[in-house]
């Protein structure tokens, strides 16, 4: 993946083409303008320099000197540094650097260029002019033909073509550079804007600076204040909205949670009343009334006086704790008669700072929903996993889905059942994360759920 | 106008291999072999004055110096020269010598050797005074009336100043040729100083044989120093060379101007030129039937030019007149031909040089096709030197020549037909010429001068005194491992060596 870039790299990578494409355009453009313009230039100095040794030539011609003719083009060719030839119709009559090209036959060399007499071939400029003078001969059917070489003049349109190449470069990167610091340095308050916003997220107030000369970013800034003022009234909103929610929760939560032990009290007292039952199981069921008619007060209480359920943490047996919530929840549940529930305690865990009641009752509701899924066997492992508790309700039941479980977990979820497993859960789930645990959801060993509380 | 080009040798072939062999047997580096030129002929003289032939000229370029040179393209450089003048009224010459310019055996050149050496070509016993004769006082000097030249002096070791006798500008193109040869005078007059020459050339002479001329790289040469250390001229026919030159055997074959058809151009450097030269038949008038205006005209005109041309030198331009391509007088068209009749004649003997590459074929075809037109013609065949000491004394009735131009100038050219002019091979005597060539000398306008020109040319070919055969547009052999040949327009003898190298590589990986 691309590292983002800085806005200056940005900013550098995104004008580096115009920096080489139009130089390089500009060098092009001037090449051939100046390569036009010289070849006119040479053209016509070559032409008007023929049509000036014309006349002499032509002397020479008609007075058949070629040793003359000879020695005249060679040496000012020679001294203009180009090639001449003098040709008839046939044939070359002279030529001012060669002597194994006189007499051979005349070859049309060259090809022509739009708007310019001379024609070009790959080392010259050609140019050819009729030899004639005033008062000669009327027809001498001889020419003159002027080689120009065009290295020099191909040398010069490259020399200017490099120059215009490495100013207009030259001149493209200070501008830009000078662009993209001017750039950088506009952009400056927006650093100043992020930072305002950081203090705005962490202290939720910002104080106004001196950036804001620039419209856009005062406009910026003015919508993440009117934002983030309105965030607090909706956050304000939320707060309290959440607030009678939590105590319909509690309602909710405390008349869920008051179904087990009332549950268990009509199986206490069905107990006590029932014939034929062992006399120290009715005693035994006579205490556990009490202790339930108890706890159902305590809760009552604890709900009238604080319908946030607030928890109240002491060192208690976690263990003990654990089989309390257990025993409850299959006492509420007697008339589910065939499952069996197997439970597993570690010794090595004593004390743990707990609430016994508030954590009892989320154990209950999970152990509850448990057996409510099972088809015959529910797991209760108390362990110390590595610094934490884990104490795991599996079953062997069908089990939750998984993106179902944080609806559940939240008290979103809706249930199939009558009591609605949904309540269960997130009344658990509320209680453990005043403990500060969380319940990690997953697949159980057994094959249906695995609700394993880590504190 | 020099005679030249068709010499032949008296070549022992056997020799040429077997001294060959010996050379390159002992060859360490590439860039020490000799370059070796294939000339028709050995110099039939070392003077300088006596020279009027092709490869005389070739070896004189190469070992002796004058105050000038020509160029490639008929322009004028410096020689002996540092500088030179012209007084305003054209008549006087002044040149200034170069201080480090030295003969071959060490001695410094002085204006006094340059006195000396150009008194020699207007002495009575030059052969080249028809090029000098406007210098004042050479005409009586040449005639014996004068024990030296007034218009030649030295005003003091290094200054020299030529008078002349009216302003004539060419003289600086006699100058810069192959006669105008300083040479050391004190030396000059030593009875064999020509069987072992000394000069102040680009290259000295190191040995003399029979068919080699072995030239060394003078170190204290004036000017840049050739490339190459050594070079031969070595005497050899057409054929020979050809065969030569495919074996890798020579380097240059420029003596002979070939169509570039030739096998030995399947490997090799092919340089196409001009020269200003025109092949003849030339015909004697001093020898009977060519005394006879009407024979010669029946004559010129049942040789056909063209047709020769066509079988012999394809790739020659065609000659309408006497006049090379390219020089004033030069006859751009044909004449018409208007058939003459056959005149009785006596028979009529067509000298044919040996040691073109189809001498035999040349002399047969000129046999059977005038023989057919109902002439009474018979072709000889002679050796050059033989030829060309019969040419000297005029006694070649009709002969197959190339005249070439000496100088760059038409002048030089047509005087060849002044009745004064000893070198005279038609031996003419006509009034006109010589009216023709005096009013021409006169003038200063070219324009003026050309028309001059003009008829002086139409009335060579009115008298009838050549067949012309063609002009030579030369096709020169160079083997592929030389660099820096450029042919001259004027002549081959005066192509410039110095500039000539061997490709080193090119030669290694030859030998390969």
């Amino acid at each position: 993946m691309n590292r983002s870039l800085s806005f200056k790299e940005y900013l550098n990578k995104k004008l580096l083409p115009y920096k080489i494409i139009l130089p390089a355009s500009l060098a092009l453009i001037t090449a051939i303008i100046t390569a036009y313009s010289i070849l006119i230039f040479y053209s016509d100095s070559d032409l008007s320099f023929a049509r000036a040794i014309s006349p002499h030539i032509s002397t020479l011609i008609e007075t058949q000197d070629g040793p003359e003719l000879q020695r005249f083009i060679t040496s000012v060719a020679k001294e203009k540094g180009i090639r001449i030839e003098i040709f008839d119709d046939k044939r070359i009559i002279a030529s001012s650097d060669s002597t194994t090209t006189v007499g051979i036959p005349l070859k049309n060399i060259g090809m022509g260029i739009l708007g310019i007499k001379t024609k070009i071939s790959r080392d010259n400029l050609i140019s050819t002019v009729k030899i004639k003078r005033d008062g000669g001969p009327a027809n001498l059917n001889s020419n003159i033909r002027i080689f120009n070489p065009t290295f020099e003049l191909f040398f010069m349109v490259m020399i200017i073509s490099a120059i215009i190449f490495f100013l207009s470069f030259l001149i493209l990167n200070i501008l830009a550079t000078k662009i993209i610091s001017t750039a950088q340095k506009s952009i400056e308050p927006i650093k100043e804007l992020e930072h305002s916003i950081r203090k705005l997220s962490e202290f939720g107030e910002v104080s106004l600076s001196n950036y804001m000369y620039i419209e856009e970013l005062e406009n910026i800034y003015n919508t993440i204040l009117t934002t983030s003022s309105k965030l607090k009234r909706s956050n304000d909103n939320l707060a309290q909205a959440k607030a009678k929610e939590l105590t319909v929760e509690a309602y909710k939560r405390l008349i869920h949670d008051l179904h087990t032990p009332v549950a268990a009290l009509k199986q206490m007292i069905k107990i006590i009343n029932k014939e034929g039952i062992p006399q120290d199981k009715k005693d035994f069921a006579k205490m556990r009334v009490a202790e339930i008619a108890e706890q159902i007060l305590f809760q009552v209480t604890a709900s009238k006086g604080n319908l946030k359920v607030d928890i109240d943490r002491k060192e208690n047996d976690l263990n003990e704790s654990v089989r309390k919530a257990t025993g409850q929840a299959q006492m509420a549940l007697t008339e589910v008669q065939n499952v069996e529930i197997v439970e597993k305690y570690d010794s090595s865990i004593k004390s743990f700072l707990h609430d016994n009641m508030m954590l009892g009752r989320a154990i209950s509701n999970l152990v509850v929903n448990a057996i409510e899924a099972s088809k015959g066997q529910v797991e209760v492992v108390v362990k110390k996993i590595n610094k934490e508790i884990s104490i795991a309700i599996s079953d062997d039941g069908e089990g939750i889905k998984q993106e179902d479980v944080s609806l559940f977990l939240q008290g979103r979820g809706k249930s199939k059942k009558k009591n609605g497993v949904g309540i269960g859960l997130s009344s658990a789930n509320h209680i453990i994360r005043l403990h500060g645990g969380k319940i990690i959801y997953r697949k159980s060993h057994l094959g249906g759920a695995c609700f394993d509380i880590r504190m | 106008m020099k005679k030249i080009v068709l010499g032949t040798t008296f070549t022992a072939l056997v020799l040429i291999g077997g001294f060959y062999h010996q050379q390159t047997k002992h060859v360490t580096s590439y860039v020490e072999i000799p370059y070796i030129k294939a000339v028709y002929s050995k110099p039939v003289t070392y003077d300088p004055a006596q020279m009027n032939d092709g490869a005389s000229l070739i070896f004189s370029e190469l070992v002796y110096e004058g105050l000038l040179r020509f160029t490639e393209t008929y322009g004028i450089q410096a020689g002996i020269a540092k500088s030179w003048e012209t007084s305003k009224d054209g008549k006087t010459l002044t040149f200034i010598l170069k201080n480090n310019a030295k003969f071959h055996n060490g001695d410094k050149i002085t204006a006094f050797d340059v006195v000396a050496s150009l008194s020699r070509m207007v002495a009575p016993e030059s052969k080249v005074f028809k090029y000098y004769d406007m210098i004042l006082g050479a005409s009586d000097y040449h005639s014996g009336i004068s024990k030296s030249v007034s218009g030649i002096k030295a005003s003091n070791d290094h200054t020299v100043t030529i008078e002349l006798k009216n302003p004539f500008p060419p003289i600086l193109y006699v100058l810069a040729g192959g006669t105008a040869k300083v040479l050391p005078a004190k030396l000059l007059r030593t009875k064999d100083f020509f069987k072992n020459p000394i000069g102040s050339g680009p290259f000295s002479v190191a040995k003399i044989d029979k068919i080699d001329i072995e030239l060394r790289r003078f170190e204290n040469y004036h000017g840049k120093k050739p490339h190459i250390k050594s070079m031969i001229l070595r005497a050899v026919d057409q054929t020979t060379a050809m065969q030569e030159a495919k074996e890798g055997k020579m380097h240059d074959l420029s003596s002979w101007p070939l169509s570039g058809l030739e096998d030995v151009f399947k490997e090799g450097q092919d340089f196409s030129t001009v020269v200003a030269d025109t092949w003849i038949i030339g015909f004697n008038t001093r020898i009977a039937p060519l005394n006879d205006i009407k024979v010669r005209k029946a004559l010129k005109q049942s040789i056909d030019s063209e047709k020769f041309r066509k079988t012999f030198y394809p790739s020659a331009a065609q000659a309408n007149g006497y006049v090379p391509t390219g020089f004033p007088g030069y006859i751009k068209n044909e004449s018409p031909i208007q058939q003459e009749e056959i005149p009785k004649h006596s028979p009529i003997t067509i000298t044919i040089p040996e040691g073109l590459d189809k001498t035999n074929e040349i002399a047969t075809f000129f046999e059977t096709t005038l023989k057919k037109k109902g002439w009474k013609i018979k072709t000889e065949v002679l050796s050059w030197p033989e030829m060309m000491k019969r040419y000297e004394d005029k006694t070649l009735q009709t002969f197959l020549v190339s005249m070439i131009v000496d100088y760059p100038d038409t002048e030089f050219l047509l005087n060849n037909f002044a009745s004064s002019n000893p070198d005279n091979y038609s031996g003419i005597k006509d009034k006109l010429i010589d009216s023709l060539l005096t009013s021409a000398r006169g003038l200063q306008d070219r324009v003026k001068r050309f028309d001059v020109y003009k008829k002086l040319a139409n009335r060579i070919e009115t008298l009838a005194l050549s067949a012309n055969l063609f002009h030579s547009k030369p096709h020169y052999w160079i083997h592929k491992c030389v660099k820096g040949f450029k042919p001259n327009l004027l002549a081959v003898a005066y192509i410039d060596y110095r500039k000539v190298s061997f490709d080193n590589s090119c030669l290694e990986e030859a030998s390969k």
